[in-house]
Protein backbone atom coordinates (compact mmCIF):
# COMPACT_ATOMS: atom_id res chain seq x y z
CA UNK A 1 0.00 0.00 0.00
CA UNK A 2 2.82 2.39 0.88
CA UNK A 3 5.03 1.49 -1.81
CA UNK A 4 2.13 3.24 -4.32
CA UNK A 5 2.33 6.63 -2.96
CA UNK A 6 5.62 7.21 -1.55
CA UNK A 7 5.96 10.41 0.85
CA UNK A 8 2.76 11.47 -0.54
CA UNK A 9 1.01 13.12 3.24
CA UNK A 10 4.38 14.83 3.47
CA UNK A 11 4.62 16.19 0.07
CA UNK A 12 0.79 17.34 0.29
CA UNK A 13 0.33 18.73 3.40
CA UNK A 14 2.02 22.79 2.78
CA UNK A 15 2.64 25.41 5.20
CA UNK A 16 -0.68 27.14 6.06
CA UNK A 17 -1.19 30.76 3.94
CA UNK A 18 -2.73 31.65 7.08
CA UNK A 19 0.17 30.99 9.35
CA UNK A 20 2.07 33.34 7.62
CA UNK A 21 0.05 36.15 8.08
CA UNK A 22 -1.32 36.72 11.29
CA UNK A 23 -3.61 39.63 10.65
CA UNK A 24 -5.29 37.53 7.27
CA UNK A 25 -9.27 37.26 8.35
CA UNK A 26 -11.22 34.56 6.33
CA UNK A 27 -13.97 36.35 4.95
CA UNK A 28 -16.98 35.37 2.93
CA UNK A 29 -16.51 38.48 0.93
CA UNK A 30 -13.13 37.64 -0.05
CA UNK A 31 -13.23 35.30 -2.29
CA UNK A 32 -9.43 35.18 -3.47
CA UNK A 33 -8.82 34.07 -0.53
CA UNK A 34 -11.23 30.92 -0.26
CA UNK A 35 -10.07 29.73 -3.94
CA UNK A 36 -6.85 28.91 -1.81
CA UNK A 37 -8.81 25.90 0.28
CA UNK A 38 -10.49 24.88 -3.03
CA UNK A 39 -9.74 22.40 -5.01
CA UNK A 40 -10.03 22.82 -9.20
CA UNK A 41 -13.23 21.31 -8.89
CA UNK A 42 -14.24 23.49 -6.18
CA UNK A 43 -14.37 21.21 -2.87
CA UNK A 44 -12.81 22.42 0.01
CA UNK A 45 -9.53 21.09 0.57
CA UNK A 46 -9.37 19.36 3.81
CA UNK A 47 -7.32 20.76 7.22
CA UNK A 48 -5.02 17.61 6.59
CA UNK A 49 -3.76 18.60 3.57
CA UNK A 50 -3.73 22.43 3.46
CA UNK A 51 -2.74 22.45 6.92
CA UNK A 52 -4.74 24.99 8.72
CA UNK A 53 -5.93 24.44 12.03
CA UNK A 54 -9.45 23.55 13.30
CA UNK A 55 -10.47 26.19 14.07
CA UNK A 56 -9.48 27.96 10.47
CA UNK A 57 -10.64 25.19 9.02
CA UNK A 58 -14.31 25.96 10.42
CA UNK A 59 -13.91 29.56 9.83
CA UNK A 60 -12.86 28.69 6.01
CA UNK A 61 -15.91 25.79 5.37
CA UNK A 62 -18.30 28.47 7.06
CA UNK A 63 -17.13 31.23 4.93
CA UNK A 64 -16.90 28.98 1.65
CA UNK A 65 -20.89 28.13 1.84
CA UNK A 66 -22.06 32.02 2.33
CA UNK A 67 -19.47 32.79 -0.71
CA UNK A 68 -21.50 29.95 -2.52
CA UNK A 69 -24.51 31.66 -1.85
CA UNK A 70 -23.58 34.78 -3.62
CA UNK A 71 -22.46 33.41 -6.06
CA UNK A 72 -18.86 34.44 -5.18
CA UNK A 73 -17.23 31.49 -5.59
CA UNK A 74 -18.75 28.30 -7.57
CA UNK A 75 -20.59 25.52 -6.16
CA UNK A 76 -19.12 22.79 -8.30
CA UNK A 77 -16.69 23.41 -11.33
CA UNK A 78 -17.42 21.03 -14.60
CA UNK B 1 -44.11 48.65 14.37
CA UNK B 2 -45.37 45.65 15.60
CA UNK B 3 -48.82 46.54 14.63
CA UNK B 4 -48.05 47.60 11.39
CA UNK B 5 -46.35 44.67 10.04
CA UNK B 6 -47.84 41.99 12.69
CA UNK B 7 -43.81 41.50 13.76
CA UNK B 8 -43.04 40.62 17.29
CA UNK B 9 -39.99 42.91 18.49
CA UNK B 10 -37.23 41.57 18.74
CA UNK B 11 -35.00 41.06 22.15
CA UNK B 12 -32.73 43.03 21.52
CA UNK B 13 -35.17 45.86 20.75
CA UNK B 14 -36.85 45.61 23.99
CA UNK B 15 -32.99 45.58 25.69
CA UNK B 16 -32.83 49.04 23.90
CA UNK B 17 -29.71 47.89 22.44
CA UNK B 18 -29.51 47.37 18.67
CA UNK B 19 -27.32 44.92 16.76
CA UNK B 20 -25.46 45.71 13.19
CA UNK B 21 -26.01 43.86 9.99
CA UNK B 22 -24.65 43.29 6.80
CA UNK B 23 -26.56 42.33 3.59
CA UNK B 24 -25.35 41.93 0.11
CA UNK B 25 -27.61 42.21 -2.72
CA UNK B 26 -27.47 41.15 -6.07
CA UNK B 27 -29.33 43.50 -8.94
CA UNK B 28 -30.02 42.33 -12.23
CA UNK B 29 -27.24 43.78 -14.63
CA UNK B 30 -29.96 45.54 -16.75
CA UNK B 31 -30.39 47.92 -13.45
CA UNK B 32 -29.63 51.35 -14.26
CA UNK B 33 -28.10 54.61 -11.54
CA UNK B 34 -32.47 55.76 -11.75
CA UNK B 35 -33.46 52.29 -10.66
CA UNK B 36 -30.85 51.63 -7.75
CA UNK B 37 -31.72 54.88 -6.32
CA UNK B 38 -35.38 54.41 -6.34
CA UNK B 39 -34.73 51.13 -4.53
CA UNK B 40 -32.43 52.78 -2.32
CA UNK B 41 -34.77 55.61 -1.27
CA UNK B 42 -37.51 53.26 -1.06
CA UNK B 43 -35.60 51.50 1.81
CA UNK B 44 -34.50 54.29 3.45
CA UNK B 45 -37.83 55.28 4.35
CA UNK B 46 -38.11 51.34 5.37
CA UNK B 47 -35.26 51.59 7.77
CA UNK B 48 -36.39 54.97 9.19
CA UNK B 49 -39.98 53.31 10.28
CA UNK B 50 -37.70 50.57 12.14
CA UNK B 51 -36.03 52.91 13.87
CA UNK B 52 -32.92 51.33 12.01
CA UNK B 53 -29.92 53.24 10.39
CA UNK B 54 -28.42 52.41 7.44
CA UNK B 55 -24.54 53.20 8.05
CA UNK B 56 -22.72 52.66 4.71
CA UNK B 57 -23.79 51.14 1.11
CA UNK B 58 -21.38 50.41 -0.91
CA UNK B 59 -21.54 49.18 -5.37
CA UNK B 60 -18.95 46.77 -5.90
CA UNK B 61 -20.03 47.29 -10.14
CA UNK B 62 -21.65 44.71 -12.18
CA UNK B 63 -19.57 41.65 -11.63
CA UNK B 64 -19.61 37.80 -13.26
CA UNK B 65 -21.74 35.53 -11.01
CA UNK B 66 -20.09 32.11 -10.40
CA UNK B 67 -23.10 30.34 -11.72
CA UNK B 68 -25.59 31.89 -13.40
CA UNK B 69 -28.76 33.21 -11.17
CA UNK B 70 -32.24 33.64 -12.94
CA UNK B 71 -30.63 33.51 -16.67
CA UNK B 72 -28.27 36.28 -15.27
CA UNK B 73 -24.75 35.58 -15.89
CA UNK B 74 -23.55 38.84 -14.38
CA UNK B 75 -24.82 41.01 -11.34
CA UNK B 76 -24.68 44.06 -9.66
CA UNK B 77 -23.24 43.95 -6.15
CA UNK B 78 -24.45 45.77 -3.61
CA UNK B 79 -23.29 45.22 0.31
CA UNK B 80 -25.19 47.35 2.80
CA UNK B 81 -24.06 47.71 6.62
CA UNK B 82 -27.10 48.57 9.02
CA UNK B 83 -27.46 48.77 12.70
CA UNK B 84 -31.57 47.84 13.83
CA UNK B 85 -33.18 44.66 15.45
CA UNK B 86 -33.98 41.70 13.80
CA UNK B 87 -37.86 43.22 12.80
CA UNK B 88 -35.65 45.43 10.29
CA UNK B 89 -34.01 42.31 8.99
CA UNK B 90 -37.39 40.31 8.33
CA UNK B 91 -38.77 43.58 7.06
CA UNK B 92 -36.21 44.28 4.90
CA UNK B 93 -36.03 40.89 3.04
CA UNK B 94 -39.45 40.82 2.77
CA UNK B 95 -39.32 44.32 0.45
CA UNK B 96 -36.02 42.69 -1.36
CA UNK B 97 -38.03 39.69 -2.14
CA UNK B 98 -40.91 41.29 -3.99
CA UNK B 99 -38.57 44.16 -6.02
CA UNK B 100 -38.06 42.24 -9.21
CA UNK B 101 -34.65 43.82 -9.93
CA UNK B 102 -33.18 41.42 -6.71
CA UNK B 103 -31.80 38.75 -7.96
CA UNK B 104 -30.40 37.48 -4.37
CA UNK B 105 -29.75 38.74 -1.40
CA UNK B 106 -27.54 37.33 1.45
CA UNK B 107 -27.91 38.62 5.28
CA UNK B 108 -25.06 38.31 7.99
CA UNK B 109 -25.26 39.51 11.96
CA UNK B 110 -21.64 41.46 11.99
CA UNK B 111 -21.93 42.97 15.96
CA UNK B 112 -24.50 42.43 18.90
CA UNK B 113 -25.33 44.88 21.45
CA UNK B 114 -23.96 47.87 19.71
CA UNK B 115 -24.15 51.33 20.64
CA UNK B 116 -26.48 53.00 18.07
CA UNK B 117 -25.49 56.59 18.77
CA UNK B 118 -21.32 55.56 18.45
CA UNK B 119 -21.77 54.77 15.04
CA UNK B 120 -22.40 57.72 12.41
CA UNK B 121 -24.05 56.98 9.10
CA UNK B 122 -22.17 58.04 6.39
CA UNK B 123 -24.63 58.24 4.15
CA UNK B 124 -25.48 61.40 2.23
CA UNK B 125 -27.19 62.61 -1.05
CA UNK B 126 -24.44 63.07 -2.73
CA UNK B 127 -22.63 59.57 -1.52
CA UNK B 128 -25.92 57.71 -3.04
CA UNK B 129 -25.44 59.46 -6.58
CA UNK B 130 -22.08 58.12 -6.61
CA UNK B 131 -22.93 54.66 -5.21
CA UNK B 132 -25.92 54.29 -7.81
CA UNK B 133 -23.46 55.08 -10.68
CA UNK B 134 -21.61 51.61 -10.47
CA UNK B 135 -18.11 52.06 -11.12
CA UNK B 136 -17.33 51.61 -14.46
CA UNK B 137 -15.30 48.18 -14.71
CA UNK B 138 -14.41 46.69 -11.29
CA UNK B 139 -11.11 44.18 -11.04
CA UNK B 140 -10.74 41.96 -14.20
CA UNK B 141 -12.71 38.85 -13.61
CA UNK B 142 -10.37 35.90 -12.60
CA UNK B 143 -10.03 33.31 -15.75
CA UNK B 144 -11.52 30.19 -15.31
CA UNK B 145 -10.69 28.12 -11.93
CA UNK B 146 -9.56 25.27 -14.12
CA UNK B 147 -6.53 27.08 -15.98
CA UNK B 148 -5.12 28.40 -12.25
CA UNK B 149 -1.94 26.29 -11.54
CA UNK B 150 -3.26 24.44 -8.39
CA UNK B 151 0.09 23.72 -6.62
CA UNK B 152 -0.85 21.48 -3.83
CA UNK B 153 -4.65 20.47 -4.51
CA UNK B 154 -4.86 18.69 -7.51
CA UNK B 155 -7.21 15.89 -8.69
CA UNK B 156 -9.43 15.92 -5.99
CA UNK B 157 -11.19 12.84 -7.12
CA UNK B 158 -8.48 11.05 -6.59
CA UNK B 159 -8.12 11.76 -3.32
CA UNK B 160 -12.07 11.12 -2.56
CA UNK B 161 -11.78 7.50 -4.08
CA UNK B 162 -8.90 6.92 -1.78
CA UNK B 163 -11.21 8.00 1.20
CA UNK B 164 -14.07 5.64 0.44
CA UNK B 165 -12.49 2.37 -0.37
CA UNK B 166 -12.35 0.90 3.05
Amino acid sequence: MSDDKPNRSSSRRSSSLLANDKTLVIDYKNPQLLKAFLTDRGKVVPARISGVSARQQRQITKAVKRARMLALIPYTVQ
Amino acid sequence: MSDISGQVLSVSAKKGTKREYETILILRPSSNKTNILDLIHKMQAVFDKFGARIIKIENWGNRTLAYSIKRSATGIYLYWRYIGGSDIVHEFERNLRITDAVLRFYTVKVDEDVDATARPSEITEDLLQTISEPPPEPEPEPEPVRDEPHSVFSNDDEEGLEEGVP
